[in-house]
Formats: structure tokens, sequence, C-alpha cells
């Protein structure tokens, strides 16, 4: 039996879920609302998910790598060069599990890797790994 | 090594004739035959690909559908049951020793609350599992995206081949032949289409 014990407060933060397919990103919100974060945008591609992060505000970004139009990982990139932007915690849930793949995320700053298919204990484990370690809880 | 190295022009030349035995022998195996055919087939395999990736789609869409009317269901029944289990131990406690059967009665009311609160909590847990498991839509639709452009390109390449080779037969009725197997929608013919066909045969 699986007791639900949230040790962390998400609830005050908004997340951007971005992944092309519709099923990955109602899979991923359903598992952080379990989490316990309570505000969601989605995003089906990089360029979507930009525009949002520079017209509202979000703090912390869920986003797939292989995307149409803009890929996650220029997405990330994009991130880590705008001024007001950079510090925004980002996790990279994706299929690519190539080492040179996750060095490449790795180096243009990504704060977590997941590897589809994932479980959700994975998925809360590093969502809080990566809160504690930018001291946001 | 110390060939000459052949210039442009021969260069050409040799791939002029390579290219004429090549067109030459095709025609011969009737290999040009075999790819006209497959040239006719590649769309519709394409079609019945991208409509498995429709059908899955579908699929995981309607259980992450059915997931979110049960999840909160779940979450409410989960905090009313703990609710009601605070408030008869409460009660149990005011109460205490003034009339035995009522207690008895309470005390297994609490312990049912109790209980309904693990069951709910459990129940939430095999929907997130079930939910997990939807994710090979996104993992087989990516899947067959890529095998959908590989599929295009082979077919791109081929038809040029062809144009090249033997550009008469593209328009060369296809025979139909063998079982086709499930057709996408749009192409198959419905009960009533089939049932009106047989009738016009005399079924």
């Amino acid at each position: 039996m699986q007791s639900k014990v949230i040790f962390m407060d998400f609830s005050k933060f908004t997340v951007l879920v971005v992944d092309d397919f519709a099923t990955m990103r109602r899979i991923v919100s359903n598992l952080l609302r379990e989490a316990g974060f309570e505000h969601f945008s989605e995003a089906e591609d990089g360029a979507e998910a930009l525009r949002k992060l520079e017209s509202s505000s979000f703090q912390f970004v869920v986003s797939d790598w292989n995307m149409p139009k803009m890929t996650g990982l220029d997405l990330l990139k994009s991130v880590r060069n705008s001024d007001h932007l950079k510090h925004l915690p980002f996790l990279l849930v994706t299929a690519e599990a190539r080492k040179e793949n996750i060095i490449e995320a790795a180096q243009a700053g990504a704060d977590g890797y997941i590897v589809k298919p994932f479980t959700s204990a994975t998925l809360k484990d590093k969502v809080e790994a990566i809160f504690k370690r930018k001291g946001l809880i | 090594m110390t060939a000459n190295p052949i210039n442009a022009e021969q260069a050409f030349k040799e791939l002029g004739q390579i290219t004429r035995s090549l067109h030459e022998a095709m025609s011969e195996l009737g290999l040009t035959q075999g790819l006209v055919e497959i040239t006719h087939e590649i769309p519709d395999a394409r079609d019945r690909l991208s409509h498995v990736g429709q059908m899955t789609e579908k699929a995981a869409t309607r259980v992450l559908d059915l997931i979110d009317v049960a999840q909160p269901a779940c979450h409410s029944f989960k905090t009313e049951s703990q609710c009601m289990a605070a408030e008869i131990e409460s009660i149990r406690k005011r109460a205490q020793g003034r009339a035995d059967e009522v207690d008895d009665v309470m005390a297994v009311a609490q312990m049912f609350s109790t209980e309904a609160a693990s069951f709910a909590d459990a129940q939430n847990a095999v929907l997130s599992d079930i939910m997990m498991t939807q994710d090979f839509q996104d993992l087989s639709g990516q899947v067959i995206k890529k095998v959908i452009a590989i599929i295009s390109q082979t077919e791109q390449q081929l038809l040029s081949l062809l144009m090249h080779s033997a550009p008469e037969h593209l328009c060369m009725e296809r025979a139909q032949v063998g079982l086709a197997g499930p057709q996408v929608p749009d192409k198959a013919l419905q009960q009533d289409d089939v049932d009106s066909m047989l009738a016009s045969l005399g079924f």
C-alpha cells in the first residue's frame, strides 16, 4: 500500500510541461499533481514553450527533447541564454538515452535528466532533488 | 597505388555505362515491374502505420480520461473517510462508557472509515500505475513516426529510380493479390457496404 506523504510543498510553483505527445503531457502533469504541484501549463514544442515562458511566470520546466519546430535542448539553451529565465529549474524527460545526449544536456545546463520510460517514483525523486539543490524549498 | 587518376569526363562516361547496364539488367530480371508494385504499396503501408499510431493514441487518451474521472473521486473519498474516522473517534472519547452497545457500533464504524481511506489510497495508486502504462503510446508513436519517415524517403528514391529507368510503367494498373488485412477506416468498406454488395450479387 502506498501512502501519500508530502515532504515538500510544491503548491505555490507553476510548471510548464513540454512534449509533442499529448499523452505524455497528461501523464507528466498528472504525476506532478500527485507529487503536490497544483499549477500547470502545457506546450507542444520548444517554440510554444519559449513564448509561454517569456509571457508569464513559471518556476519549473519539464521538457521532452525530440520535438518539431524547436527541440527541448534548444529550449534549454535559450532559457540559459536569457537574463530573466536563466535560473529556471529545467528537467529533461526524454527517450534519447545515448551517453553523448546526456553529456550534451548537462553541458547545456539541464538540472535533471529522466529517460523514458520512467516510473512515478523516479520523477518524484528527481523533482525533489532539483528543488532541494536549488534551495527553493 | 600508382594507377592514373581518371579525369571527370572519363568518370562520367563510366558511370553512364554502369547506369545503362544496371537499367538493362533490371529490365531483364523483371525488377522494374517489382519496383513499380512496391512503389504502389508504399503509400498504403504508410497510411496503415499512421492509423496504428492514431488507434493507440485514441486508446491511451480514453484511458487517461477515465483516470481523470476516477482519481479525484479517490482523493475526495479518502479525505471524507479520514474525516469520518476522526469524527467518530472524538465522539467516542467524549461519550466514553456511557453506552457500551453504541460504543461497539462506533468502534466498527471508526475502523471501517480508516479502512475506506486506505482503500481509496490504494485504488489511487493502481490508477497511477494504469496511467503510467499508457506511456507506451509516446514511445511507440515516436518509433512509428520514424519508420514512416524512412518509408517516405525510400518511396522518393524508388520513384526517382523508376523515373529514370521505366517512366512508362509508372501509370500501370497494379495487380490485386493476396489478403490486404485491416484497412484504414476511410478505405475500408463498412458492414453496410459489404451487405449491399453481397445483396447485389444475389446473397
